[in-house]
């Protein structure tokens, strides 16, 4: 029901917004754009960067409503849908430029602290881990704790059931820890 | 790790969403504790990965999205300019890939002859260029112009040798005795079998209908379309004269506006003579002894029943009996009625040569 509810009230705002409406826009922008923010600095190293690439991805929203292509059900699964489009051509001019930024990570060592848990894996290792993931994993993980999405929503996003979604996330994080654990007896 | 199962993995992440720390959580799977625990970390360190935007960088980033929604709210130009292409765009490819198909069938089927895949491409683009001619003249040149090809076309299928059903329309240059005709310089085959309509002589414009075989058209119909012979009005014309050759047709049925003109009027006043009694009366004043209704002897002027081709393609001087039997001929052999109506000049002669050609054709 309060799904149901969210969805009318999404329709209600994208009507509007293909209107051009200031009002809608605005609110648009201001429900979506730290879920958004979220999910690109999950993936990206610099804020900077995350801070760009989310400003393009409601560029783009704009450009879709100008060229009547866009969004043609819910405003969030377009929205994160053209998010993982914009990171894929971040990657793929990155993969032009020179790797010595990465080098710049310095790991944590405080392996020892059982209160910094997640301090002990290295930010930068994550990501490089989450590089190897299929597409698909990393949005679905992009989503879960980018965004910080229940695992209901992201379902209806990626268009599978919560019972798919979970055992994604499940592979997903599995493969990770093997790759992560990997790392750390090199070291 | 690996003997941690995904259904136990599963509730623990549903645990670490709801808050609970990774040591409580241990503690409820204590047999999968060792497992468990690297897993859990790498789901919190997820958890950690992403960071929240700076208040700037949202002001900044909403700023410069309600501006560029302005621009675009103001420029209805823009808007249109980029709406345009998206729609014309596909529409005039297909378009211009359907045009240059079109050319290239064209274009292919130009050396087929009967029988072949694309001759059907071939006649249907000729009818659609004389469709848009509106021009007598430049009709009539190009429906001669597609005699022609049919003519060339049966040469091509003699000296291939191939065997196929043609129609085409010539003049006849020779008849010799062992039943090989020459129409249009093409070896015609006529036996007992062969129907003809008409009665072909040298110079007489037919239609031959028939198949190829062994170097020669064996002649299934042959049709006199235009007898030269019969036709003086049109001898002294650059090309043969049309005239349809009569076949017997039925004499037209008497109307009543010939009983009304037979009616003879009262001898005196206030007697009207009966039928039987107009005989001798009629004797006397020869008239003929037939009853009213009957049909007179000698027909009337031509009659508004009959084809208006018929009292054009007769010479002057000529009476109505040839008139009435030439109208029905001409229907037979596919000739527009219309069009004979309309030979009152030299001009028309090509024209109906070629309207025949193309009735041929259509057979």
């Amino acid at each position: 029901m309060e799904y149901d509810r969210r969805v009318a009230d999404e329709n209600i705002l994208l009507n509007r917004a293909r209107g051009l409406e200031r009002d809608a826009l605005a609110e648009i922008h201001d429900r979506y754009y730290q879920s958004v923010y979220r999910y690109l600095s999950f993936r990206v190293v610099e804020t900077q960067t995350a801070e760009d690439l989310a400003s393009e991805v409601f560029t783009r929203f704009l450009s879709a409503i100008r060229d009547r292509s866009a969004p043609p059900n819910t405003i969030r699964g377009w929205l994160f849908g053209t998010a993982q489009n914009v990171l894929k051509e971040h990657y793929r001019k990155q993969r032009q430029m020179t790797w010595t930024e990465l080098d710049e990570t310095v790991l944590v060592t405080d392996r020892d602290s059982e209160n910094h848990l997640d301090a002990r894996i290295d930010r930068e290792s994550l990501r490089e881990a989450l590089a190897e993931l299929t597409p698909e994993q990393q949005h679905v993980l992009a989503l879960r704790f980018g965004y910080g999405m229940p695992i209901k929503e992201v379902a209806e996003t990626v268009n599978k059931s919560e019972g798919s979604v979970k055992m994604l996330q499940v592979r997903a994080i599995s493969a990770l820890t093997r790759r992560l654990s990997g790392q750390e007896v090199g070291r | 790790m690996n003997e941690v199962k995904e259904q136990t993995l599963i509730e623990a992440l549903d645990l670490l969403e709801q808050g609970l720390s990774i040591d409580e959580i241990i503690s409820r799977f204590p047999g999968d504790a060792t497992g468990l625990r690297p897993l859990l970390m790498t789901a919190s360190a997820l958890s950690n990965l992403a960071t929240q935007p700076s208040v700037a960088a949202e002001k900044r980033s909403k700023a410069a999205f309600l501006e560029a929604a302005e621009f675009m709210a103001t420029s209805p130009v823009a808007k249109t300019r980029r709406w345009l292409p998206r729609v014309l765009a596909p529409m005039l490819a297909v378009l211009a890939v359907i045009f240059l198909s079109c050319i290239a069938l064209v274009n292919a089927s130009r050396t087929a002859v009967p029988g072949d895949v694309l001759y059907k491409t071939k006649r249907a683009y000729e009818e659609f260029r004389l469709a848009l001619t509106s021009d007598p003249v430049q009709a009539s040149v190009l429906r001669e112009e597609f005699r022609d090809r049919r003519l060339a076309e049966v040469m091509t299928l003699l000296d291939s040798g191939r065997e196929e059903s043609v129609s085409f329309i010539g003049v006849i240059e020779a008849i010799n005795p062992d039943d090989r005709w020459l129409v249009e310089g093409i070896p015609v085959m006529v036996d007992s079998e062969t129907i003809i309509e008409g009665d072909p002589a040298p110079s007489d414009v037919v239609q031959v209908d028939g198949m190829t075989s062994s170097g020669v058209v064996e002649a299934d119909v042959i049709l006199v379309l235009i007898s030269r012979l019969e036709s003086p009005v049109f001898q002294e014309t650059p090309t043969p004269p049309l005239e349809v050759k009569p076949v017997e047709t039925p004499v037209p049925e008497p109307t009543n506006t010939i009983t009304v003109l037979v009616e003879p009027t009262p001898t005196s006043a206030g007697e009207i003579p009966t039928g039987e009694e107009r005989a001798p009366q009629s004797a006397a004043t020869a008239e003929p002894p037939t009853p009213a209704n009957q049909l007179p002897t000698t027909q009337p002027e031509p009659q508004p029943t009959s084809p208006p081709a018929l009292s054009t393609t007769t010479p002057p001087g000529n009476d109505g009996d040839d008139d009435g039997d030439d109208g029905d001929d001409s229907d037979e052999n596919g000739n527009d009625g219309g069009d004979a109506g309309e030979n009152d000049g030299d001009d028309d002669n090509g024209d109906d040569v070629g309207d025949v050609d193309e009735s041929a054709g259509d057979d």
